[in-house]
């Protein structure tokens, strides 16, 4: 009943679909993370300025994506963007096309649901420094623009660096829910390749693996990167 | 005292928070090269009457002057620069940059607000480095520093704004009863040498020895105020007695 | 309000006129024509909550994703407890298993994990010489209980660890035993902040459970799916966008509560 049969795998075409979806699952992942920490770093800028107008509008945008399945996010985007206008004429044919393929829709609702996160993220790592830091920042002379250049900022980014590695692994796994509007990563490929092989069992166990050590070394990454920028004796006493 | 020649002038400061009067009045005056300890019970505006001197804290009422600036007008950071340059503040919590070595932390403001140049920093920097006796920590991080050492980087950081006045906030209330000498001794070295410091402290031995003139609080207000042999020996006001019977 | 407003009445006073200006827009389009399609959805609404034309009985849709989230969530209760006491176990040879199998599930996409469970899973277990039918729902409940299994031993091992260690030396001396000093002295103080984070990992299984579609059940995706290729392309707008709603209506309220009582937890210990 367990005897796995993965001969399919020695075939050069499933390798290559593997490879191939191993590559746009990295690249989509990549290219959401930094349109993400992007949307994220301007919007907690914009929430440090407190003005109520601005806060309240990213505040909404925050709690929308957040609070929301991503999944449904991206076929809201993929099927809803071009019936309300976003639409080209392809200068070849003449056919009216939608303007986003399935990959933009992707990386579109992908960037905003984790740059919402991000904002989250951010605000709070600004929010839980000290007072006291601020006030002796104030007391030596800097400016609001000072402080937060050469302050808040080298030392919140060290605060939310843990949080931050939560949200990229989170979005490098939500990359895979891209295969049900099409997009060939490798979630799509797999399932082209059990619709092949009708090895469901074992195709998605060698996927799963995949996924695992992809992100296993995308956290373990970001974990060195966390130790490598770490004050010396930071936090030690509180 | 003669008014002319305050270097610090505070004319009845008052104060809230939210519908909690913290100051009813402060009048105090230091002059150039004065030593003033402000004691008193806790809660009784000591903290905030420095935070008003350098701005840090806006006020309700009064009159504040430190040279010819008058702290009172000032309303946004910009116009608190001169003012920020000219009064430093050593804070009970250290409050040292984490990000920054101790080195780095004293050298930071002095460049990056004041823009002076960095070369002539790096030197002054490592002068005052020497002369609080923490040299050989120049390239540590706060984090590995000891409480007692932080205090001292964090006072060589004040002075490293070369400021006319110094203000100290309960520096010693947050360190071990060994490491409070190796921060008294320092400050007291600063004022043997004539630097204008106002210190709000719970040491009275300390306040004793260093200070010209010792001021008690309570309740918002200046209850008393003379040489330290008057108020600890012959106090006038039954608060500062009962104050110092408890704490003496 | 008093004149001038803080930024909190300000900022009250914007999410109004969101609001305002939403429902606004909203009625401007139904006058428009969107009503047409209002409508259609509000046919539909029943189908779409429910599984069934008229409401009842719950066989489907959102009502589903519900029995789903309950569902998921009481297993992965018991499994995550488990998890958690075999990570804070004494022995490393229970210990190092755990971590690995908690690290292994919250590396995992949830899709794939579904997916894989959904393969795995055999259509019939054999049980005492009966042959069982394994339905999809099930399949979809261990799929989705397992990264929440490993999310809520996750918290609550960070919450034991969050409690001072002089709260173990103190027990310690009053002579407590270790297995009290867990019930008595430490569990009730981590509980405290186990829970907006339960609260929170509980929300995120809601938003998951859109996943379970892939699994077949008739779910409110699903449900959605069928009735959309019934519909003309115009009329999708109206159906994502309160397919959409339910999730952030359902959602929201438990994010914001567990946002207030992290708040509160916050403060009531050193």
């Amino acid at each position: 009943m367990f005897g796995l049969d993965y001969s399919w795998l020695s075939d050069p075409v499933y390798q290559g679909w593997l490879l191939r979806g191993t590559l746009n699952t990295i690249g989509l992942a990549l290219a959401s993370s930094a349109v993400a920490v992007l949307i994220g770093t301007f919007g907690a800028l914009a929430l440090s300025l407190r003005i109520a107008w601005l806060d309240a509008l990213i505040e909404l945008f925050v709690e929308l994506f957040r609070n929301t399945p991503p999944l449904l996010q991206m076929l809201f985007f993929y099927f809803t963007l071009s019936t309300i206008g976003l639409r080209v004429t392809d200068p070849v044919t003449g056919l009216s096309v939608p303007l986003l393929s399935a990959f933009d829709c992707a990386l579109v609702s992908l960037s905003f649901f984790g740059g919402a996160l991000c904002i989250e993220a951010f605000r709070s790592g600004l929010e839980s420094l000290p007072r006291s830091v601020n006030e002796a920042a104030r007391s030596l002379g800097y400016s609001r623009w000072g402080r937060f250049r050469r302050i808040e900022v080298p030392i919140a980014s060290r605060i939310c660096l843990p949080a931050l590695t939560n949200i990229l692994t989170n979005l490098f796994k939500t990359t895979s829910q891209a295969s049900v509007i099409t997009v060939p990563e490798l979630m799509y490929y797999a399932g082209q390749i059990y619709n092949d092989t009708f090895r469901t069992a074992e195709v998605m166990l060698l996927v799963l693996l995949i996924y695992v050590s992809l992100v296993s070394v995308l956290s373990w990454g970001m974990s060195r990167i966390e130790r490598a920028l770490a004050f010396p004796g930071y936090g030690k006493g509180h | 005292m003669n008014r002319t020649n305050a270097l610090i002038e505070l004319d009845a400061v008052t104060k809230s928070f939210a519908s909690f009067e913290v100051l009813k009045g402060i009048s105090l005056s230091v002059k150039d090269g004065e030593a003033v300890c402000i004691i008193g019970p806790s809660g009784s505006g000591k903290s905030t009457i420095l935070r008003c001197i350098n701005g840090l804290i806006p006020i309700d009422g009064g009159r504040i002057r430190v040279g010819e600036i008058e702290v009172h007008k000032l309303r946004s950071e910009k116009e608190m620069r001169p003012l920020r340059h000219r009064v430093a503040m050593v804070f009970q919590q250290y409050n040292l940059f984490p990000h920054r070595t101790a080195l780095q932390n004293i050298m930071m403001a002095p460049v990056q607000v004041l823009g002076h140049d960095r070369r002539e920093v790096e030197e002054r920097a490592h002068r005052l480095l020497a002369k609080v006796r923490l040299s050989n920590k120049a390239d540590a991080y706060p984090g590995q520093l000891s409480g007692g050492q932080q205090q001292r980087v964090a006072i060589a950081r004040a002075l490293a704004m070369e400021p006319q006045v110094i203000l100290f906030d309960e520096v010693t209330a947050a360190l071990d009863p060994e490491t409070v000498k190796e921060v008294l001794t320092a400050i007291r070295e600063l004022v043997d040498e004539g630097l204008t410091c106002i210190l709000v402290t719970h040491e009275m031995k300390f306040a004793r020895e260093v200070a010209e003139r010792v001021c008690f609080t309570d309740h918002g207000r200046i209850v008393e105020s003379g040489p330290p042999a008057q108020i600890f020996d012959a106090p006038q006001d039954p608060r500062t007695r009962e104050f110092l019977g408890q704490v003496l | 309000m008093q004149w001038p407003l803080t930024y909190h009445e300000k900022k009250r006073v914007v999410q109004l006129a969101i609001v305002l200006a939403l429902a606004g827009w909203i009625a401007a389009d139904a006058l428009l024509g969107g009503a047409a399609y209002w409508q259609r959805v509000w046919l539909r609404l029943p189908l779409l909550l429910t599984g069934s034309g008229s409401g009842w009985p719950l066989t489907g849709g959102f009502a589903l994703n519900i029995f789903l989230g309950l569902g998921s969530m009481a297993l992965a209760a018991i499994m995550g407890t488990l998890l958690a006491f075999g990570m804070m176990a004494k022995s490393r040879l229970v210990r190092l298993p755990c971590f690995f199998v908690m690290n292994f599930l919250r590396n995992s996409p949830w899709l794939v994990l579904l997916f894989a469970m959904l393969y795995i899973i055999p259509f019939n277990v054999r049980l005492f010489g009966v042959s069982i039918a394994v339905p999809a729902f099930v399949k979809a409940v261990i799929g989705l209980s397992l990264p929440t299994a490993a999310n809520f031993a996750e918290i609550i091992r960070g919450a034991v660890q969050s409690i001072h260690s002089g709260q173990w030396e103190a027990a310690r001396a009053l002579g407590y035993m270790p297995m009290a000093i867990y019930s008595r002295i430490i569990l009730p103080q981590a509980l405290r902040r186990m829970i907006p984070g339960w609260m929170n990992l509980y929300a995120l299984l809601m938003i998951a459970t859109s996943l379970a579609t892939v699994t077949g059940i008739q779910d409110v995706l699903t449900t959605l799916n069928t009735l959309l290729s019934m519909e003309n392309e115009r009329v999708i707008v109206y159906f994502y966008i309160t397919t959409l709603f339910l999730f952030f209506a359902y959602c929201y309220p438990i994010a914001l509560l567990a946002r207030r009582m992290e708040q509160s937890v916050k403060g009531d210990t050193l």
